[in-house]
């Protein structure tokens, strides 16, 4: 954790440091309240340490400072005191710190309250983290499915409003199974990455040979003969231990994207590498390329290169997020390059080879 | 060597404590906190005889305040026992033997440093 200390006395300051650092703690000491104030503004910390009686800014003062700041992450607050002043620890606690130390400084007693301080931020931790995920849920929820089902109802609405001739009612009913296939695909995606990223989703490796795994996502692949999927797999890889139907999910989602952004005759392909105690697996496309600005980003939920040639290209916005959490899962690592916009590009990801051990389990 | 601890001016659980500590920070922690002792103390009892002599009673009660402190740290007990009888009655204006007290004060402090240079240079501790 990082930590502040306020403390007047250097020979305090100091036992106090030493024995913060010696416990592992990154640790920052200021001489007084207000010289602790200052840097408290500027800088962020897990845990403040604070001495009760000093010059310039005591520490029910200091205390209240921290405690008026709204919208910043909570910061655990120990109030020091001697043996003979007890009665400040409970006014300091009133006026909003976590614990208190009684001085002269004991290491068992600074790690078991350090302890306690570590042990209530993991659960603040997972409740702003819960917050920001129902954030999100909402926000996907007000914007990405309203989008198609705002569609939806508006072709159908137009259909039960106005006649039509038949060619026109079959184009809007298309747009419209369009749509709804698309809104099912994008809650079905949202669910399983709130699945994988909360770690509901188990991972049930086996061992499989990478040309049977890649065949398995080749069969299932429905693509058309003017983007033709090409192969390059060496036969003697040897085998990953993985969760099959993840894997291909992520192989799918990897061809799928490169069929969309490939332009007719453009040519995609699926090659397979022992690296070093790791099997890589590329998927490499001619097609519309990916700026450098968009390759960090290309995995975050949600993330479109924004460009026109793709704006009639359609997707949830989930696949490489779910695809990277599925990698991630299996200790792999998931990236993509591209030469530039135009220029097609290759996501690429490792899976780790299946060890002796998880074949002998088997 | 028990004996060679003079406990009637430390604290033989403030000295265990900083045993304690001494393994985990390494050596020089007691060193520097003595050699932070030396330095301060001195300076903290000056403040306290000026404090008397001005009858400032509140920067009395404060000088005195922080010597106990260092005091306790190094569990200098006699030393902060003296401090912590200055504190008090500064703080309630109880002049009775305040400038006794006050005059113990570097005959108390010269013999916590003897006896904490004797610990600081102990192998075993």
């Amino acid at each position: 954790m990082r930590i502040l200390i306020a403390e007047d006395n250097s020979l305090e300051r100091l036992l106090l440091q030493s024995a913060v650092e010696s416990l592992g703690h990154e640790c920052v000491v200021a001489k007084d309240g207000a010289e602790a104030w200052a840097i408290f503004e500027t800088e962020e910390f897990d845990v403040v340490v604070s001495d009760w009686l000093m010059p310039e800014m005591e520490g029910l003062e200091l205390c209240r400072h921290i405690r008026a700041q709204v919208d910043v992450p909570y910061t655990y607050v120990i109030i020091l005191t001697g043996l003979a002043e007890k009665q400040y620890a409970i006014t300091g606690m009133q006026a909003g710190a976590d614990d208190y130390l009684v001085k002269p400084l004991d290491i068992d007693d600074l790690a078991a309250r350090l302890g306690a301080a570590e042990r209530m931020l993991a659960v603040q931790h997972r409740l702003v983290t819960a917050d920001l995920a129902k954030d999100e849920i909402l926000s996907v929820v007000s914007h990405e499915l309203r989008t198609p089902l705002a569609s939806l109802i508006g072709f159908a609405e137009l259909l039960l409003l106005r006649d039509f001739d038949r060619a026109e009612q079959k184009e809007f009913l298309s747009i419209m199974v369009d749509e709804g296939r698309r809104l099912a695909a994008l809650i079905n995606d949202y669910l399983d990455i709130q699945r994988m990223e909360g770690g509901h989703q188990k991972i049930v490796p086996a061992p499989i040979g990478v040309d049977a795994l890649l065949r398995r996502a080749t069969n299932a692949w429905i693509g058309d003969s003017n983007r033709p999927l090409v192969v390059h797999v060496p036969k003697d890889l040897p085998e990953v231990a993985v969760d099959v139907d993840r894997i291909v999910q992520v192989l799918l989602n990897l061809i799928s994207n490169a069929h969309k952004f490939s332009p007719e005759g453009g040519k995609i392909t699926l090659a397979a590498r022992a690296v070093e105690d790791e099997i890589e697996i590329s998927v490499s496309d001619q097609g519309l390329g990916l700026p450098p600005e968009a390759l960090p980003r290309l995995f975050e939920r949600f993330y479109r290169v924004d460009t026109a040639e793709r704006q009639q290209i359609k997707g949830t916005g989930l696949g490489l997020a779910i695809s990277k959490s599925i990698v991630g899962a299996h200790q792999g690592r998931l990236w993509a390059e591209s030469p530039g916009p135009g220029q097609g590009a290759t996501l690429t990801f490792t899976l780790p080879i299946a060890g002796y051990d998880i074949r002998a389990c088997l | 060597m028990r004996e060679n601890v003079p406990f009637e001016v430390l604290d033989s659980i403030a000295v265990m404590r900083l045993a304690k500590m001494r393994s985990l920070a390494g050596r020089d922690l007691l060193i520097d906190l003595v050699a932070l002792f030396a330095r301060d103390v001195p300076t903290q009892i000056d403040a306290c005889q000026d404090a008397l002599a001005r009858g400032d009673f509140e920067a009395l009660r404060r000088a005195a305040h922080a010597a106990k402190g260092n005091a306790g740290v190094l569990g200098a007990v006699e030393f902060g026992a003296i401090c912590a009888r200055i504190e008090g009655r500064a703080e309630s204006g109880d002049v009775s033997e305040l400038s006794a007290f006050v005059q113990a004060l570097p005959a108390a402090f010269h013999r916590a440093k003897a006896a904490l240079d004797l610990i600081g240079v102990r192998e075993d501790m």
